[in-house]
């Protein structure tokens, strides 16, 4: 190989991409079950599985007396535990099943990894997320809410794993409950049949059991009921139709991802292969001279294109091959499922194999046919054609871009959702066609310039389109990074936007039925002086509100809520579209609403009206209530009452399910047959807000949060924890691209240098000392970075604020009152500055180190 | 005191059974006003002699001075500014900087050596008008042909105040009309006080100088002070 070096950088920009694609592919393969581990995952070996309806009270002799003789049950109990682990909130599931989980039907829905399945009581068996947060391994004992475990094995529900999950042997959960035994229950029975036993009927002697006489189920009768009849006993073909192979989109996706990234690279790769021909010119003249005609020039350069190719190709799939059995373990994490083994799907990996081939022969295809057109004198000689100025390509790319700026305006004025998309794409990618033009103009710039730069501009300049392909390309890595910049900070400006509690809100809550110790609410109270300390109580239904209403102990009807009508809400970048939503209704008084700044609506509360805290949280003076189901199932058939209302407030707060979105005071409630009780519709809830009335500054959170941890099973959250936090993602995101564009820039600097190495040699014969021509380099260097900076900087924000801007147009047209028209585009200054000074900056001090003393004799020498 | 003086230099290429000796014991003085020519059979050793009195190949043994400095003992910036200020070298093939016009190609020795752009180019001005080509001041080499891009870089070499000009085979792509204005360019510049090398295969330019030195398998095999007419001096092959 003539130029071993070059060679290597192309093999290196196939085999990457190819890399993460066959990486990608093969985990989404791997992740994602296939219809057999799906079923399997589900319920395991077991003919059908019972979801009981109710709570508690599943009686298994019944199901068993249905069940044709020679059938087997396998009830599996549930007990779901919230608690503060090392700090942070936990959702843990315990599991009991009814026989060890190595005997069928379990294997399947159960997978043991690792020790052996827990069989005397008392024993557990955890899953790998209970090893990561609770920092245990086999022979360990663990306490979970107050019981102790003891782990003989790591085992997995193979689709459940996006939370701590332990499986307990049969008998544990029972004995060892104490205080809320109520917790535990029946989550799933499993049902083994013997064979020929007649499936339809089964079930159907099933359902009178499990369903109850009082459960409306879907059917041609009821379309619009809660429940089907699925939903309660599956069977394994139930269980099948349920199944979404989502793998194919997702290769899909990952497909087109690695061909966008092999167009960058094809990008360079072209540029490489432009400065190649040079070396490889007398080779192709002798070709011409020896009676090969243009084609057969064009064949040569193209298969030493697709040659690097093949082998870029397969260099990258075999490093995602083996990335792939590095990643498997720890896959879970992300997929919330555990992987199986590695799955090698021969005509995908073939498929990103062929697409490393097919990018590296169509970036030598440009090259090629410069090659062929030359005439073999030239060739002969290795004198390259003279670059012509930038051609129609690029004057069209300029007029592309300006109509793609019409069409995005259009669309935006249009409030149109794809046009400003398409528009601004077509913005982009005339823009980068049109680079050649830029750097024209900046070559005509030059003669007033110093020498370096001067040099380093015409250079840049002459070399057109050769260095117009890398600097595209060095932009769009460098897009990245701006538009990741302004992305995730317009999003986290959205959410902020959203107040999902109040900026000086301090919730808390624990893990236990026991309130906040008074010591420590006094201790907050005096780290945050003026501050209000008010309970947080639900409204419950009083038992006998209504005849046949399902009280549990404790006179609980369950939570009453406030129904609203809404047309569209925008949550976390997804929009909801029409329909209504319901909040929990809370009793409080003036405290409350003074903590909700909402102290407005104080009057109104003492005169028995519903307070609903923030504009457009009450419509026409008036929230509707749904009075409480009669039973389980029985859906929300329709029976409201209305109760007058006003809004106060100057802030709706998103949160409406753990901070009082609608108050009513106690008399009020009374008289409507609500008490205060019970925990709130999502976990965890809190018993206490408290407000600071000024927005929290970090030390204070701090402050408290330090007081909260000296009491245990006590959690307390502010604004912050509620709000999704990209900002590590962002500087990672941010860096990794600035990276890859600063070694796109590095490659494409090497590649520039390359061809002036002859004009250097010039500089220093005729006398340039060392420092003119690092000065050379780096002047080099940093132009090319820079051209691609200025071209990235405007089309990577320009490309987020069209959606951005798309997006606030959504929330104009729906009837959102209370939702912000107005949504954020925050421009991205930290990106922008690296990718608009650092990178150059950064370049050219490579370009400055990296320039090496020319061999002094080379312009004595006909070139190589 | 001789503006270049190169004693016993010996320059070998390469190492082991590889090792080409390119020049052995070379011994040459070039006085001010003097304009020497050096001719030999190709390989000979020409290029190799001019280059290392240019200061750009370093002698495996012996001494380069170059107005009473000796050159290996210069620190690289040094060698540098010896090379911008006081030597001025045509190279045998065309080695101009296709980014630059011919005018800045002329002027690139003064810009580097921080001569201020308008100054500089009226210098190059001169220098070019005096091999007749100031009209082509502001083209790119490409768009220049072999002739004229030999007389931009002669324009080059001769910019400025030089004591020592260097040329290899310098009328190499030029016809012999235009050739010979090139030859009397070095012999002006011999006359005016500097000291000229010549390289050439070209008995009738070698007549136009004071002295010409014959080189074979890297010696100096003969020097003849008054040429006896072109014929003679014709190296046979
Ligand atoms: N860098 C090098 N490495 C090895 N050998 C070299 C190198 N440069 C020159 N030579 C050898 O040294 C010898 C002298 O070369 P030089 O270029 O000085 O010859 P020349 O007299 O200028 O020839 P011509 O008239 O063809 O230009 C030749 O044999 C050449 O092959
Ligand atoms: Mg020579």
């Amino acid at each position: 190989m003539r130029a071993p070096g070059r060679s290597a950088l192309i093999v290196a920009m196939i085999a990457f991409p190819i890399a993460a694609l066959t990486l990608g592919a093969t985990l989404i393969r791997t992740s994602v079950p296939t219809l057999e581990e799906y079923v399997t995952g589900e319920m395991g070996s077991a003919e059908l599985v019972v979801h009981p309806a109710t709570a508690g009270d599943v009686d298994t002799a019944a199901i068993a007396s249905v069940l044709p003789r020679g059938s087997q049950v396998v009830a599996i109990h549930q007990w779901n535990h919230t608690e503060v682990v090392n700090g942070s909130l936990v959702y843990a599931t315990v599991w009991e099943t009814s026989i060890p989980i190595d005997r069928p039907p379990l294997p399947g829905l159960y997978v043991l990894m690792a020790g052996r399945a827990p069989t005397r009581t008392g024993e557990a068996a955890v899953d790998p997320r209970v090893v990561d947060v609770y920092r245990v391994s086999v022979g360990d004992d663990i306490a979970v809410g107050g019981r102790t475990f003891h782990i003989v094995g790591i085992a997995a529900r193979p689709l459940q794993m996006s939370s701590p999950t332990l499986v307990v042997a049969p008998g544990t959960l029972d004995r060892a409950a104490v205080a809320n035994s109520d917790d535990v229950f029946v989550s799933s029975l499993l049902v083994d049949l013997p064979k020929n036993a007649d499936l339809a009927s089964t079930t159907a002697r099933l359902a009178k059991i499990v369903v109850g006489s009082d459960v409306r189920l879907r059917g041609k009768d009821a379309p619009d009921a809660d429940v089907s009849l699925q939903d309660l006993i599956a069977t394994r073909d139930n269980s099948a139709a349920s199944f979404i192979n989502d793998a194919p989109v997702l290769t899909g996706v990952s497909f087109a991802g690695t061909t966008l990234a092999l167009f960058a690279t094809g990008l360079i790769a072209a540029a490489a292969f432009g400065v190649g021909i040079r070396r490889q010119l007398r080779m192709l003249g002798l070709v011409g001279a020896t009676g090969g005609d243009p084609r057969h020039v064009r064949a040569v350069v193209l298969l030493g294109g697709t040659s690097l190719g093949i082998v870029g190709a397969g260099i990258g799939v075999a490093l995602g091959i083996a990335g792939a059995f590095v990643a498997t373990p720890y896959l879970y994490r992300f997929t919330d499922r555990l992987p199986g083994a590695v799955v090698l799907h021969a005509p995908t990996l073939l498929g990103a194999a062929l697409l490393g081939v097919v990018a590296a022969t169509l970036s030598a295809l440009w090259p090629a046919r410069i090659a062929a057109r030359m005439s073999t004198l030239d060739a002969l000689a290795a004198r390259l054609p003279p670059s012509k100025p930038p051609g129609r390509l690029a004057g069209r790319g300029l007029i592309v871009s300006t109509i793609g700026a019409a069409v995005t305006a259009a669309g935006m004025i249009r409030k149109d959702d794809v046009l400003p998309a398409a528009g601004s794409v077509m913005m982009v990618g005339g823009f980068l066609v049109a680079v050649p033009l830029l750097m024209n103009l900046a070559g005509r710039l030059a003669a007033r310039m110093p020498m370096a730069s001067r040099l380093a501009v015409r250079d840049t300049a002459r070399h057109g389109r050769r260095t117009a392909t890398a600097i595209a390309a060095a932009a769009l890595a460098l897009m990245a990074p701006v538009s990741v910049g302004a992305l995730s900070l317009s999003e986290e400006a959205h959410q902020a936007q959203y107040q999902w509690i109040g900026k000086d809100h301090i919730l808390i809550g624990t893990t236990g039925s026991e309130t906040a110790p008074r010591e420590m609410l006094t201790k907050i109270r005096d780290a945050l002086p003026d501050s209000i300390t008010v309970g947080i109580n639900f409204a419950a239904w009083d038992a006998g509100v209504r005849k046949g209403t399902a009280g549990t102990d404790g006179g609980d009807g369950g939570l009453a809520f406030v129904e609203r009508t809404v047309f569209s809400v925008d949550v976390r970048g997804h929009s909801f579209a029409a329909g209504w939503e319901s909040a929990p209704l809370f009793i409080g008084g003036a405290d409350l609403l003074r903590a909700l700044h909402a102290q407005d609506g104080i009057h109104a509360l003492e005169s028995g009206k519903i307070v609903g805290i923030g504009p457009g949280s009450v419509e026409a003076g008036v929230v509707r209530l749904p009075l409480p189901p009669t039973a389980a199932f029985s859906s929300s058939d329709g029976e409201r009452i209305e109760v007058s209302a006003v809004a106060a407030g100057a802030t709706s707060y998103g949160n409406r399910e753990q901070l009082p979105g609608y108050v009513i005071s106690k008399d009020a409630a009374r008289r409507l047959g609500l008490v205060p009780g019970g925990s709130g519709p999502v976990s965890p809830s809190f018993q206490t807000l408290v407000a600071a009335l000024r927005p929290l500054t970090k030390d204070q959170i701090r402050d408290v949060k330090e007081i909260a941890a000296a009491y245990p099973g006590m959690f307390v959250q502010t604004l912050a924890d509620f709000l999704p936090q990209f900002r590590t993602a962002r500087a990672a995101a941010t860096g990794a691209a600035a990276l890859i564009a600063l070694g796109i820039v590095a490659i494409t600097v090497a590649l520039v240098a390359s061809e002036s190495r002859r004009d250097h040699a010039i500089m220093v014969a005729v006398g340039a000392p060392p420092r003119v021509r690092r000065r050379i380099a780096a002047a080099r260097a940093g132009l090319i970075a820079l051209l691609a900076s200025v071209i990235a900087v405007p089309a990577g924000f320009l490309s987020i604020a069209v959606i951005q801007f798309s997006r606030a147009d959504l929330m104009v047209r729906s009837t959102c009152a209370q939702c912000s028209t107005h949504f954020p585009i925050v421009i991205p200054v930290a990106a922008i500055s690296i990718v608009l000074l650092a990178v150059p900056l950064l370049a050219s001090g490579w370009g400055w180190l990296a320039s090496r003393r020319p061999k002094s004799n080379m312009m004595l020498q006909p070139l190589q | 005191m001789n503006v270049l003086q190169m004693t016993d230099v010996t320059r070998i290429h390469g190492a082991g059974h590889t090792a080409v000796t390119a020049l052995r014991d070379v011994t040459l003085g070039v006085a001010s006003g003097e304009l020497v020519a050096v001719m030999g059979p190709s390989g000979s050793g020409k290029t190799t002699l001019l280059s290392i009195a240019g200061g750009l190949d370093r002698p495996t043994a012996g001494s380069v001075e170059v107005e009473g400095a000796e050159i290996s003992a210069l620190r690289p910036s040094e060698l540098a500014r010896l090379r911008r200020q006081r030597i001025g070298y045509v190279f045998q093939q065309l080695n101009l900087i296709d980014g630059l016009t011919a005018a800045e190609n002329v002027s690139l020795p003064l810009e580097l050596d921080g001569v201020g752009r308008k100054q500089a180019r009226q210098a190059a001005l001169t220098a070019m008008s005096a091999v007749g080509i100031e009209e082509l001041a502001d083209r790119y080499p490409q768009d220049l042909s072999g002739g004229e891009q030999q007389r931009v870089a002669i324009a080059r070499a001769t910019v400025g105040k030089r004591s020592l000009l260097l040329a290899d085979e310098p009328t190499g792509a030029l016809d012999s009309i235009t050739g010979e204005s090139v030859l009397r360019l070095l012999r002006g510049h011999a006359d005016a006080g500097g000291a000229s090398v010549l390289v050439t295969h070209d008995a009738r330019f070698a007549a136009w100088a004071d002295r010409v030195v014959f080189l074979r398998d890297g010696r100096v095999v003969d020097e003849t002070n008054t040429p006896e007419g072109p014929e003679s001096l014709l190296v046979p092959r």
